[in-house]
């Protein structure tokens, strides 16, 4: 990797790049604030884990692994939107005043959760089942419940309005059959629409479908908590909130994916152009998108019979056009190339590995058999950090330091690109192999101790730490990296 | 989108609240503590007055019990109804023997044989009604479950409304309730001839579940709560053909 | 099986990696693409996926753990989850009135029977999970409020099973347990 200046032509700023160059960064730096954040947490969940703090209640483990799980996965939602919509911004116009709302609606939502979990020591998980948040057993306060809710229902408003604009604005200059890249199927390619329309069309028609799914649960709830003789049927809510919770999480996968297919390139030298193939792939994955999230009930056998064969069946199809599609593609793009790795391109290259590898443990679980003995085991959160924290992340991250350093114009440094890349791959794959091993092992999820029957979870979450504190060192640098680029940005 | 959430939902719950609520006086028997238990093989005379077992009746089938007394004001002829509509859906999908008995001393061969008239199922082969000795039904009441009590005010009988499942001369489930669906139906009946049924409601008062198989007609029947679950996908999708549809007359300006 | 799952995790993220390497160490020398090739080596990465995922579907769809028919099993057990703890038995499920009398937090039954748990909940969602006496996970099921689900398993050998909640429930989730004797 030669160690030169990056030299973009930066085109005439107008006004209206400037406001949502300024609004993007000020998300960007929120993010750099709150993932060290939360990755401390998480932190302190593998610690406890480790039997390195007796002194740590069991309910303030389950509220920071509350905060935790709604955090990272509220985070990586709305870094990948902020990023999406900044690149968006290329072909369509975002309203730079929604990015603000959302923002705001994100703050008051974050604020209301830490009171929520740290205050009130609410511990119902990030996905929690109904009706959990209303069975405290005196461990936390009505108010934390409300603020829970609240929290949720002022985020899902913000980022309802967010996705809808940016539909619109893929609206107003496409129409749907366009977005969605149908005239290439019968061999039309004008007009030219690239990957990352395709992809951000289905990934907000996606986010919306989960979001009403939201706002139906949220009416269920309060519909019993302030009617009177009406019980929600669990069943039905534990649909709604996996439906809703699989597709935010994939959604957020599908927004790395198109900063893929947008940025790589750039660093490759060869276009990656929309064809037949990537249309036939993304509207493939917008259709089983809505039916792969009854993997999450294989175990409730009260789920009728021919919904859990669905589940498998749509859960095994998707990995198809990921894989053949999406995966290859980037191969292709990538072999052979005049490939320049920085920082950005070595992240976004490794970031598919991860997704990759992810995905084959995540179809792997999402096999009926196989999930009567991974359900709920350490396997679970061991495949959704893998194709998170070394696949979407990456990927976000990645495209961040392409655009600040675009925007900065501060070179980049290749030895801090080798230890970046070094410790956060060496660490990354070393924390989720302790999942992994866990897992297969049969160790719970979810548990802030390990009884003696799964005692052998805690000599993995110590192993684990010292994996952490390698992957730390590197995000640490890449936060620090980032930020002051960032803030160099923000004065130019 | 929330509106259409909204409705669904208020239809619900207006749908629940008109509903029959249970009977607060049908404390649900334990039919854990009856699983298993040996059903006494009791002598009956059936409407046409013959005299027979209940054994002999079940003729080696699974067997369905259900407890009335002609006399009745009360649950006895809905509840009778809403299983021989039950039964009529399902159609031949099972083969299982029906058993109507009276527990009330006062009622003869007779008064069976009008009641089975009356709910038109007298020229019925697959449908027994029966009088017993009261010792003999107190016995069969006290394996399955059933319970029955004299209101001396009211001048009648106190009971649940209960089907009973029997299965080579032992217990497999009770069913307690004003009135039985097809679908519980089914389950039922499936359990007393043995096939696995993996998951069943408990009685409650839940609404809008996601899905009752309709197994009888081979299609299965959406339950409110299936409904709202196709709910965010219709609107987005009507969402998303508005957002489109505000775009192109956008660019139609332009 | 979990065994044979992670291996096939193993060999396939090798794969990956391998692929990926080969890839990225290509970009040392430059070369065009070959559209056409790369296409066939997609279709046959396609062809090669497809059979692959047909295969394990074939292998793994029979295998559902919820059975169609069966016969009665031997022993019956009753298993209630409630925040925190398993309440075990025959005889009779407790209530929310009796829980402190009615709990039960061992059950035995005999080695080779076939056990059917029939597994509700009456609070929030448990998971009813059976542990080997050497730690392993065995089957499991969710514990639903409002549902009863059955879980048939047959306990090969004797020793003491653990059931440890498998859905989160709350402060002390790590805590509940029940207990199997298997004699």
């Amino acid at each position: 990797m030669a160690n030169d200046t990056v030299t973009i032509v930066m085109p005439e700023v107008d006004v209206y790049t400037a406001r949502l160059t300024r609004v993007t960064l000020v998300w960007v730096l929120t993010a750099l604030v709150l993932f060290p954040v939360l990755a401390i947490l998480g932190l302190l969940m593998r610690t406890e884990q480790s039997g390195f703090l007796p002194g740590m209640a069991p309910e303030f483990f389950y509220a920071i692994m509350t905060l935790h799980g709604l955090g990272m996965v509220g985070l990586w939602f709305v870094a990948g939107m902020a990023v999406i919509s900044v690149l968006l911004a290329s072909y369509v116009k975002p309203t730079t005043a929604v990015s603000w709302i959302a923002y705001g609606a994100t703050l008051t939502g974050v604020v209301l959760l830490l009171a929520a979990t740290l205050v009130g020591r609410l511990g119902v998980g990030w996905y929690f089942l109904y009706p959990l948040p209303f069975h405290s057993g005196g461990t936390w306060p009505a108010w934390a419940t409300a603020s829970l809710f609240a929290a949720l229902a002022i985020m899902g408003v913000g980022w309802t309005l967010w996705s809808a604009d940016l539909l619109l604005a893929i609206a107003r200059r496409y129409r749907l059959s366009h977005a969605l890249g149908w005239h290439y199927l019968s061999g039309a390619t004008t007009p030219d629409v690239p990957p990352i329309i395709i992809i951000s069309t289905v990934s907000f028609i996606g986010v919306l479908a989960g979001l009403v799914a939201a706002v139906v649960i949220l009416v269920l709830v309060a519909v019993e908590q302030f009617g009177s003789g009406f019980t929600n049927d669990a069943l039905l809510i534990k649909n709604l909130t996996f439906y809703f919770g699989h597709m935010v999480v994939n959604i957020t996968m599908y927004f790395g994916v198109a900063m893929v297919y947008e940025v790589l390139p750039t660093y490759t030298g060869r276009p990656w152009k929309t064809n037949s193939l990537v249309v036939f792939a993304w509207n493939l994955v917008l259709l089983l998108v809505m039916f792969a999230y009854l993997h999450h009930l294989y175990m409730d056998f009260a789920q009728p019979r021919w919904l859990q064969v669905a589940g498998q069946l749509s859960s095994y199809l998707i990995s198809v056009p990921a894989a053949v599609v999406t995966i290859f593609s980037t191969l292709v793009l990538v072999y052979g190339s005049t490939m320049r790795w920085r920082l950005p391109s070595v992240m976004l290259f490794l970031g598919v590995m991860g997704w990759a590898i992810g995905g084959v443990a995540a179809v792997i679980d999402s096999t009926v058999a196989v999930n009567t003995r991974f359900h709920n085991t350490l396997w679970v959160p061991a495949h959704f950090h893998t194709y998170f924290l070394m696949g979407v992340v990456l990927m976000i991250l990645g495209t961040v330091f392409h655009l600040v350093t675009d925007l900065s114009k501060v070179p980049e440094r290749s030895a801090l690109t080798k230890t970046i890349v070094g410790t956060v791959g060496v660490g990354g794959y070393g924390f989720l192999l302790m999942f992994y091993l866990a897992g297969v092992a049969g160790v719970p999820r979810r548990y802030a101790v390990y009884p003696a029957e799964v005692a052998v979870g805690t000599g993995y979450a110590q192993i684990s730490l010292i994996f952490i504190a390698v992957l730390l060192i590197g995000a640490l640098i890449y936060i620090w990296e980032t930020g002051r680029r960032c803030l160099k940005a923000f004065s130019s | 989108m929330k509106s259409a959430a909204a409705l669904l939902v208020s239809t619900c719950v207006i749908t629940s609240l008109t509903a029959q609520s249970p009977d607060p006086r049908d404390a649900p028997p334990s039919e854990d503590r009856l699983l298993h238990t040996a059903v006494p093989d009791i002598p009956l005379t059936t409407a046409s007055g013959a005299r027979a077992t209940l054994s002999q009746i079940a003729r080696g089938k699974p067997l369905v019990v259900g407890f009335v007394f002609t006399r009745c004001p009360g649950v006895c002829s809905p509840f009778l109804m809403s299983w021989r509509t039950a039964d009529r859906a399902l159609g031949e999908k099972h083969t299982y023997v029906r058993l109507v008995l009276s527990f009330d001393p006062r009622d003869t061969s007779t008064d069976m044989s009008n009641l089975a008239r009356h709910q038109a199922l007298d020229d019925n082969d697959e449908w027994t009604f029966a009088v017993a000795d009261p010792k003999d039904v107190r016995r069969l009441a006290d394996a399955t479950g059933f319970w029955w009590a004299w209101d001396e005010s009211r001048q009648q009988f106190d009971h649940p409304a209960l089907l009973a499942g029997i299965r080579d001369g032992r217990m497999v489930r009770i069913f307690v309730g004003g009135s039985i669906t097809t679908a519980r139906l089914d389950e039922f009946v499936r359990e007393a001839s043995g096939e696995f049924v993996r998951s069943y409601p408990l009685p409650g008062r839940v609404r809008c579940r996601c899905v009752r198989d309709d197994l009888a007609t081979g299609r299965t029947t959406l339950d409110w709560g299936f409904v709202l679950l196709l709910v965010p996908l219709a609107a987005t999708g009507v969402g998303t053909l508005v957002m489109f549809a505000a775009g192109a007359r956008v660019r139609g300006k332009e | 099986m979990p065994v044979t799952a992670f291996a096939v995790f193993l060999v396939s993220s090798a794969i990956i990696l391998l692929v990926f390497g080969v890839v990225a160490r290509s970009t040392n020398a430059r070369r065009d693409v070959d559209y056409a090739r790369a296409n066939r080596l997609r279709l046959l990465f396609f062809l090669s996926l497809g059979v692959i995922l047909l295969i394990f579907l074939t292998l793994t769809l029979p295998d559902l753990p919820y059975p169609v028919e069966a016969s009665a099993p031997e022993r019956i057990v009753l298993a209630t989850g409630k925040q925190y703890a398993w309440s075990l038995s025959e005889s009779a499920a407790p209530t929310l009135d009796n829980w402190d009398t009615a709990f039960s937090p061992k059950v035995t039954v005999p080695t080779g029977a076939v056990v059917e748990f029939r597994v509700t909940t009456l609070d929030v969602n448990h998971g009813f999970s059976l542990y080997t006496p050497d730690g392993h996970l065995k089957a499991q099921t969710q514990a639903m409020p409002g549902y009863v689900n059955r879980l048939r398993v047959v306990f090969d050998q004797p020793g003491t099973y653990t059931v440890l909640c498998l859905e989160f429930c709350g402060m002390a989730h790590h805590r509940m347990r029940g207990l199997v004797e298997v004699r």
